[in-house]
């Protein structure tokens, strides 16, 4: 079992705690097998109408940066014998006062482009902070604050949460507002996450997903077509394969993004909430359409799902990096209709749920075990894409500053899945915002535009008319 | 049992107390996703000593449901 280490480092006793599930993924698998250690970079920024208080903005990252415990993740490195283990522990030390950067004499552009040179940074990873703040004077009279934090510290949920807490705690001292409610604690809840690794449901957790990849045979469909799964047979030598040689490998990212309308996104959030269903069940559902459009109305899809493993507000409130991915392999028979395709989704969704602190990297081993696949990059694989789907999280402030604001991901321009799309909806209106992230050198952004037109085509059938069978989605595709 | 149902709900989603109420609606009063929906029927399982089955919990939307089928379970 893994155990909680005291430890001496740099002259100073610490606790340090071994990583958790969603940290062990990252380091050991999609850190381990690139140079490009800047790809696990997550920048992000808060944007205002108007000039901030830049004292004030300072004094509440200051506060911030006490009040999350996960802010202040140091790694480490501990030699036990032959045995190396990276660990992790929360530092005291005082972090460095943000430094203020006057981007207003650029155009947006040019600002957003120096945002995206920030987090393409490498940090120094042990024993150092792997985050840094900037505070901004932006084009357009606007002002906000960036950060950049490294993907083991925080997710995307997690790093919202930052940043919206740094938010409350400024609008607190300038305007008179509530002071936000406390943070939990990071280490309570990798306790909590240490007591579920050593209990009889992990085991169980973990036999879920073997008994998945044992009973499941599932086919490679990328979203260039069959062209991928063909040439990876011919230069195997094998006409059976079933699973392609495209993972793994970081190189040049860009995003492609697209935002709904208000109108639409309440369209689709109003289907769901009619026929219980859920927003992200449908999307995937859009998803699965356009695959199997693109692949010969294949009927046999699967693509990795990304969940923020997160319910109790422990684990809402406590920060850090938990995503886990699961699998979503079905066949659905082209005569199902798309409000039952939505259904299917969102009933395996429910029995996965159970188990889904079981680590993704379980998953991995299981299929190459029954697989017999090379460990040489780029892997095998049968998950074209990585997909997931953010909650509208409803965050009370004035309305003057929801107003204006706009919240940024910024990009790393490094990308390690072929493709990964990201779905959430805006602060300032809810409107849902699609971004496609893809390798530059081997996705034409064409082919990724066609692919996107059926996802949204097929949803926006299936609210029209929830009782049009996949088959029928296909047929207008296919006309056009 | 609405007290003891509060209880547990209060561990995962950031309401009053007296915002649980056996008509609220898990997903759309509450704010229940279906990822913390399916944890916190867990807890409520152990708490009780029952187990629900997918098939029942397809039938959960509000408070009051769970509370009828965790009394029929348990009489």
């Amino acid at each position: 079992m893994a155990k909680i280490i005291e430890k001496e480092i740099n002259g100073v006793q610490r606790t340090c705690y071994p990583l958790n599930g969603g940290q062990k993924f990252l380091y050991y698998t999609c850190l381990a097998y690139t140079d490009r250690q800047e790809s696990l970079d997550l920048g992000i920024s808060m944007q205002f109408e108007g000039q901030m208080d830049f004292d004030a903005l300072k004094r509440a990252v200051k506060k911030a940066y006490e009040r999350n415990e996960c802010s202040r993740i140091r790694l480490t490195v501990h030699n036990e014998g032959e045995r190396r283990e990276v660990l992790q522990y929360i530092s005291d030390d005082e972090p460095e006062e943000p430094e203020i950067v006057d981007l207003s004499d650029k155009t947006p552009e040019e600002a957003r482009s120096v945002l995206d040179k920030w987090t393409q940074v490498v940090f120094d990873l042990f024993d150092k902070p792997l985050i840094f703040i900037k505070l901004l004077k932006l084009p357009n009279n606007r002002s906000g604050y960036y950060m950049n934090v490294y993907h083991l510290l925080m997710d995307a949920y997690s790093s919202q949460m930052f940043m919206y807490d740094i938010l409350d705690l400024y609008l607190a001292e300038t305007r008179g507002l509530p002071e936000p409610k406390p943070m939990r604690s990071y280490t309570e809840a990798l306790k909590k996450e240490m007591e579920y690794l050593a209990s009889p449901k992990a085991a169980e957790d973990i036999a879920y997903f073997k008994n998945e990849v044992d009973t499941t045979d599932p086919l490679f469909a990328d979203y260039l077509r069959p062209s991928r799964l063909i040439e990876c047979r011919e230069k195997e030598n094998n006409p059976k394969l079933r699973s392609a040689a495209v993972y793994g490998l970081v190189s040049d990212g860009e995003v492609f993004k697209n935002v709904w309308t208000v109108e639409e996104t309440e369209r689709l959030i109003e289907f769901t909430k009619k026929y219980h269903l859920t927003v992200p069940c449908a999307l995937m559902t859009g998803v699965r359409c356009a695959l199997s459009t693109l692949n010969n109305r294949q009927d046999n899809l699967s693509f990795r799902l990304m969940l923020n493993c997160r319910a109790s507000l422990l684990e809402k409130r406590s920060g850090g990096n938990v995503i886990n991915y699961v699998n979503a392999r079905h066949i659905i028979p082209e005569t199902t209709t798309f409000k039952d395709t939505v259904d299917i989704y969102g009933r395996w969704q429910k029995q996965m749920f159970k188990h889904a602190k079981a680590n993704y990297l379980y998953t991995i081993g299981f299929q190459r075990e029954k697989d017999k696949t090379p460990q040489t990059f780029p892997l095998h694989t049968y998950e074209p894409l990585g997909f997931s789907y953010w909650p509208p999280m409803e965050h009370k402030m004035p309305e003057d500053v929801k107003k204006g604001m706009e919240l940024v991901m910024c990009s790393t321009r490094a990308s390690q899945q072929n493709l990964y799309i990201t779905n959430y909806h805006r602060p300032k209106d809810g409107a849902l915002e699609i971004g496609m992230e893809y390798k530059v050198d081997e996705n034409p952004l064409e082919d990724l535009k066609v692919f996107y037109k059926i996802m949204k085509g097929s949803i926006m059938m299936g609210i029209e008319n929830p009782d049009i069978t996949l088959g029928e989605i296909f047929d207008k595709f296919e006309k056009r | 049992m609405l007290e003891q149902l509060t209880d547990i709900i209060l561990d995962y989603v950031e309401v009053e107390p007296e915002d649980v109420k056996a008509e609220s609606e898990f997903a759309n009063d509450l704010g229940f996703n279906s990822y913390d929906f399916t944890c916190m029927i867990s807890a409520v399982e152990d708490a009780a000593d029952v187990k629900i089955e997918e098939t029942e919990l397809l039938k959960i939307f509000k408070v009051s449901d769970l509370i009828e089928l965790i009394e029929a379970k348990k009489n």
